[in-house]
């Protein structure tokens, strides 16, 4: 049966999320930004902006979190916890992020499960649902259709809702899709939604018809196939500053850090998110830094995205968002580099062959 | 789930101060699962995470083949915050380890061949665990040779155990110093290993030769090989990157689109050649 | 006043062909400057080495960063002599540089541009300048204009902040900071932060804790702050490049208050007058050192 949501009806299910035994987590507005925080009340849900600051990854990556705490009761005697999976990973609705946001677990997991579980991660993904808003407007920024995906598509999404034209000021109501079991058992077990069949907000279409393909990932593969020396990275990656905005910011970058934080007798071992943008990243003890300058990083970031990950699981680590050129303090959009990339391969096949 | 974060707790059962600035562990597991757990997987060349508890994890890799079965050992020298609270710990202290992890040298595969390892300064320990690995199964290889050599006399580690492989006869071992590192009773070669390695000349007839020390001896010796006729593919090395968790996912130690963690740390030296220089 | 659009013209012009002249003479390697962006309407900066692209030279009022970031760049640093394109705060920046020894006079040849405020709707900042025209230059681009000090309006804010209770400020300064993702933009943005390997990348001891939870990111914001007392120009980039919008100015402000009123010192108005905390003399108070 066709289901829809109003959004006159969020508190209603905010409520029974609660009951439900679920926390929400939605866009809101933070001082003067935009962020997923915990949402009780359905006023404090944002969802005018585009997208958010930073992508709803920490809530299955966090930005920090103990992956273990130590207790020395002597130095021969320690004894170790790993919290447990009610602390790190309750059950969770992330709502209204968008089609590219739901992507970014999806394709990450990818690496997650590579030959060893990370648990973290898993068992957060295995707790939370994502309930995805289908995008009525993109920004210069957005290339979701360049990188296999779409302001509707429902990769990585649980439940999916399409904005009607049925919409007025403040209030619009939506078509809902459960995609997964998860999302279905999730609407069955709370309250807001209802049956019907809403007709589909035209700017939908719009959105995604406008939003032409900027670049062709299979050809930026190719070229970055042989491209590793190209004389390009130098030049291209010049007026990168060297922070990890894009990286912190982006859905799908899952590189951290791992550090004890503590005193001799007690304490905790930390994961952080890291960026390979940033030269302590690689630098060796030694004081040797296989990758001391910004090209060598700009180009791993590339590669790892574009060449690397589709190698080792058939994916692109890159969902089209966009907060890489949004929120870059000199604009330095991948967008803009991949699209370089690809008229590089179209025009000079041979010398990128010759190296 | 597991926390494949998680470590184990091992003890340590000997402490060795190999150089002022050096040390080696024998270690033992205080859970005997644990331990058995470890050598059913564990083969020549892996690499683990050690820790001081409140100052972070460390890669190295382990020093000790998995024909010794009670305890694993390792070499470090203290340089970054958690070797130096490592170093701080005393016999009966505890640490945290996890592994194996990483690929291994395929010593089966050289069963009847002739095995020459070449070493410098504080890398030897990742080929000392395939020395020891080789004599614990001497019948099974032809000639062992060992080129090892460091700036100083004292900056070379094992040295008990260099007394002992010289000691024995059916191993070769020819030891270094640098021009100005010899002590007044030094008995050993004065020169760089590249240099000694030319005058040693070992054959490269059914030879499988392993090298591992600073980038630098690594660079002059491979010419050296050339010249004695040992194509790339008869030639094995291990490389270190920066680490964090050693199974694929923190995302640091790739060398273009190859894992350390994963793929390495052993290389075959043409393998190794088609490698971006990202190391 | 504001510089009219004609003017505009003029400077664009006479930068680009001054620029290509110094290029083709071969007296500086690149010719760091602002171009237009990829995003339509913005300006970003541009790296000229080819003495027919100087055409893509811009200036205006969109031409936000402090291009003099780039001089610790060891990209920048293997190019050569370097031209850049420095405004008043981007000048005063080269002046700290220099002051403090990151490299001297004749290792880049400034473009000085005389500005009058950039960001749209004008940044906060600007509307204090105290350098429209840069106080230092090689070459100097635009009509200059007589500086101004300081304003009643300039520490309006910071005044607003003082005024509020300990707890207050408190409060205020861990729900900013609270957003702060240790993305070190603030750091990488900023021309004062030429230190090799920042403090808080130094692990022994751990002097900041680079977790990006409430005590790390007070340690770090803070860090950052104390060691750009006396130094900071005010140039707002770091707050610029902050994706969370933490209002970092504010901080700045607060310490460029302070030395201005212990001192009466303004950073980088000459590459000459000892900054003060880093200046002994005798008999100098100690007694704060416990």
């Amino acid at each position: 049966m066709a289901l829809s949501i109003h959004s006159d009806d969020f508190q209603t299910l905010l409520d029974s999320l609660r009951e439900a035994g679920y926390r929400c987590v939605g866009p809101a507005r933070d001082g003067t930004i935009t962020k997923f925080k915990p949402i009780e009340q359905a006023g404090d849900l944002f969802l005018d902006e585009i997208l958010t600051t930073v992508s709803p990854k920490e809530f299955f990556l966090a930005e920090h979190e103990a992956i273990l705490s130590y207790r020395m009761k002597g130095k021969s005697d320690i004894e170790l916890t790993t919290p447990s999976k009610e602390e790190y990973a309750p059950p969770t609705l992330v709502f209204g992020c968008r089609p590219c946001d739901a992507a970014g677990p999806d394709i990450v997991k990818s690496v997650m499960t590579w030959d060893y579980d990370d648990r973290f991660f898993l068992d957060r993904a295995d707790s939370t649902v994502i309930a995805a808003i289908a995008c009525v407007e993109a920004d210069e920024a957005c290339f979701c259709t360049s990188v296999e995906l779409a302001p509707d598509s429902q990769t990585g999404a649980d439940i999916l809702l399409i904005p009607s034209s049925n919409s007025t000021g403040d209030t619009q109501e939506y078509s809902v899709t459960a995609i997964t079991e998860k999302g279905r058992k999730l609407i069955d077990s709370t309250k807001g939604w209802k049956d019907g069949n809403p007709e589909r907000a035209s700017a939908i279409d719009e959105v995604k018809s406008n939003l032409k393909p900027s670049f062709d990932p299979a050809k930026v593969r190719e070229w970055l196939d042989n491209g590793f020396d190209h004389e390009w990275w130098n030049t291209a990656t010049l007026s990168c500053i060297g922070c990890g905005t894009c990286t912190y910011t982006c859905p799908t970058c899952h590189c951290f850090d791992i550090v004890d934080e503590g005193g001799q007798s007690e304490g905790v071992r930390v994961k952080n998110w890291d960026s390979c943008m940033m030269s302590l990243f690689t630098l060796h003890t030694s004081g040797h830094n296989p990758r001391p300058l910004k090209s060598n990083r700009f180009r791993q970031r590339i590669m790892h995205k574009f060449k690397y990950y589709p190698d080792l699981f058939e994916r692109i680590l890159c969902t089209g968002c966009g907060r890489c050129q949004r929120h870059c303090p000199v604009d330095m959009a991948l967008k803009g580099l991949l699209e370089q990339i690809g008229r590089l391969a179209a025009e000079t096949p041979d010398q990128v062959a010759a190296g | 789930m597991e926390n494949i974060y998680c470590p184990s707790l091992l003890k340590i059962q000997d402490l060795t101060w190999e150089t002022p600035d050096t040390t080696s562990f024998r270690l033992t597991f205080n859970d005997n699962s644990e331990r058995e757990e470890f050598f059913s997987l564990y083969k020549v060349g892996q690499f683990g995470e050690f820790s001081a508890f409140g100052h972070g994890e460390s890669t190295f890799c382990v020093a000790s083949p998995p024909t010794r079965k009670d305890y694993i050992e390792c070499t470090f020298r203290a340089v970054g915050r958690n070797t130096k609270a490592l170093q701080a710990l005393n016999e009966g202290d505890t640490i945290g380890f996890r592994g194996p992890y990483g690929n291994s040298f395929p010593i089966d595969d050289w069963k009847g061949k002739n095995i020459l390892f070449i070493a410098g300064g504080i890398a030897l320990p990742p080929l000392r665990a395939v020395i020891l690995n080789v004599l614990d199964r001497r019948s099974e290889f032809a000639d062992v040779t060992i080129v090892y050599g460091a700036r100083t006399v004292s900056d070379l580690v094992y040295k008990m155990e260099l007394q002992e492989w010289e000691a024995r006869n059916d191993v070769n071992i020819v030891t270094t110093v640098d021009p100005g590192g010899e002590t007044e009773d030094w008995t050993g070669k004065i020169g760089f290993v590249p240099t000694v390695l030319d005058e040693v000349a070992p054959s490269n007839e059914n030879t499988i030769a392993l090298i591992c020390g600073p980038p630098i001896m690594i660079k002059f010796t491979f010419p050296v090989l050339d010249k004695l006729g040992f194509s790339k593919n008869q030639i094995f090395t291990t490389l270190e990157n920066r680490m964090k968790c050693g199974l694929g996912k923190c995302g640091r130690c790739n060398v273009g689109g190859t894992y350390v963690c994963k793929d390495g740390p052993v290389f075959r030296a043409d393998v190794l050649a088609e490698l971006p220089a990202e190391y | 006043m504001v510089i009219s659009e004609a003017d505009t013209t003029k400077i664009v012009n006479s930068l680009r062909v001054r620029a290509k002249e110094l290029l083709e003479s071969g007296e500086v390697k690149v010719i760091i400057g602002y171009g237009e962006g990829y995003t339509k309407g913005k300006a970003v900066p541009v790296f000229i080495t080819d003495p027919g692209k100087t055409d893509q030279l811009i200036f205006d009022a969109r031409c936000v960063n402090n291009l003099s970031m780039y001089l610790k760049h060891a990209e920048i640093k293997a190019m050569g002599k370097v031209g850049i394109v420095a405004k008043g705060c981007d000048a005063r920046a080269i002046n700290v540089l220099i002051l403090e020894s990151q490299f001297k006079r004749e290792d880049i040849f400034i473009l000085g541009v005389v500005c009058e405020g950039v960001g749209d709707p004008i940044e906060e900042q600007c509307k204090s300048c105290v350098a429209n025209t840069p106080p230092v230059y090689d070459e100097l681009f635009g009509e200059p204009i007589e500086n101004q000090g300081w304003n009643d309006e300039t520490f309006a804010k910071i005044e607003e902040l003082e005024s509020m209770t300990q707890s207050e400020l408190w409060n205020f300064w861990v729900k900013e900071f609270d957003r702060c993702i240790k993305c070190y933009a603030c750091r990488e943005a900023c021309p004062m932060c030429t230190c090799t390997r920042c403090i808080t990348d130094k692990n022994q001891p751990q002097w900041v804790p680079t977790s990006p939870h409430s005590d790390g990111n007070y340690h770090w914001n803070l860090t950052r702050a104390f060691h750009l007392v006396g130094r900071c120009v005010g140039c707002n980039s770091c707050e610029r490049a902050c994706p969370m919008d933490i209002p970092l100015s504010l901080v700045n402000w607060k310490l460029i208050k302070a030395v201005h009123d212990e001192y009466e010192f303004i950073a980088g108005m000459d590459a000459e007058t000892a900054p003060p905390l880093a200046t002994y003399t005798e008999g100098e108070e100690t007694d704060f050192i416990k």
